[in-house]
């Protein structure tokens, strides 16, 4: 009941003042047409000149270079930055260590090494051989 | 005095209904404010996003400043939304100028309900003869009706003017009113943006005595 009061009152309220509401916006229609015409030659003018009618304003330029700095040289940011480049290195090394680990396991056998290791003990053998017969190579 | 009036049964009824028409129309006025009033809220909120980089980077420091860069700021927007319904309204100027200047006919009304005004699409009544004063009182008569809806060719200018205005006027209005809400959002933060406030500082636990 009291909010039904409330809105019965202001309504009263509102339809008491509705001229005088009128008559503010009527003014500020007429100021607003104004500032349109304005807002309008002085975009076309700037344009002719090579700007950007309406782009920033220099105080937004110059609060956009001031926030883009400063996000770039906050603590956290740094911080984050040198967390982020400590994580990418270890996983670097961590991805190289891995790397050679399964190169060594997955070389392949190479005859030529086996054969010459063959040939060094069958020549141990024959040296023993030899030995045995009391001649020596 | 109160012998004077005598109220019938009928009277009395036909007051509470009156008194109840006006109660309702008093709220829905209400209703119609409040929504009024939250649309120009959120109109507002532009402004805030307007001044918000300024004053968190420091690039402006004083009420006098922020105020003048909120109101070229606001003057910006304004532009920004109100070309379009501008544009609507000039070409429908335009065209209704060539369209006199071209026919030689400067008495074109658009009102007009027989053959070159928007009213040709309505019934239009002679509101005169809604009531008449006789020897007992007045009497109330349906008024007569002067024209039917019908499509006219002389009226083609009416048709798109009319409807042209009434959308890019209210459509400008309603910028004029986002403007006068930004307006004053700009007008109270440029008041409260450097003002310090007490609301949460907190007083340390164990104050420094003086020496």
């Amino acid at each position: 009941m009291l909010g039904f009061i409330k809105i019965f009152l202001q309504g009263l309220l509102y339809v008491v003042t509705l001229p005088l509401i009128l008559l503010v916006l009527a003014g500020y229609a007429v100021y607003c047409v104004f500032v349109f015409i304005y807002i309008a030659i002085r975009s076309v003018i700037v344009f002719f000149m090579g700007g950007t009618p309406l782009g920033d304003l220099p105080e937004d330029v110059e609060a956009k270079r001031i926030l883009m700095q400063r996000a770039t040289t906050t603590p956290e940011n740094s911080t984050q930055a040198l967390a982020d480049a400590i994580t990418q290195s270890q996983m670097q090394i961590i991805q190289t260590i891995y790397a050679q680990q399964n190169q060594q396991q997955n070389e392949p056998v190479q005859p030529q090494d086996n054969f010459v290791t063959e040939n060094s003990q069958d020549s141990e053998e024959n040296k023993i051989e030899d030995m045995d017969d009391g001649v020596s190579y | 005095m109160v012998s004077l009036i005598k109220l019938t049964e009928n009277d009395k009824r036909l007051i509470i209904v009156i008194l109840l028409v006006v109660i309702l129309l008093f709220v829905i006025a209400g209703y119609v404010g409040l929504l009024v009033k939250k649309i120009m809220k959120s109109q507002a909120a532009k402004a805030d996003d307007m001044l918000h980089d300024v004053v968190e980077a420091g690039v402006i420091t004083s009420e006098k400043k922020l105020l003048l860069f909120g109101i070229r700021k606001n003057w910006r927007e304004f532009f920004r939304r109100a070309w379009i319904p501008f544009l609507i309204m000039l070409f429908a100027s335009t065209l209704l100028l060539f369209y006199c200047i071209f026919s030689k006919n400067w008495s074109y009304n658009i009102w007009d309900s027989q053959k070159e005004g928007f009213n040709t699409l309505f019934f239009v009544h002679d509101w005169s003869s809604f009531y008449t004063s006789t020897s007992e009182g007045f009497a109330i008569t349906w008024p007569k009706l002067i024209s039917s809806p019908h499509l006219s060719g002389e009226a083609w200018v009416s048709y798109i003017f009319v409807p042209s205005m009434i959308v890019g006027g209210s459509w400008f209005m309603f910028q004029v009113q986002g403007y006068i809400a930004r307006a004053f959002r700009i007008y109270k933060l440029s008041r409260t943006a450097f003002r310090k406030t007490m609301e949460n500082v907190t007083p340390p636990s164990s104050p420094i005595k003086p020496e």
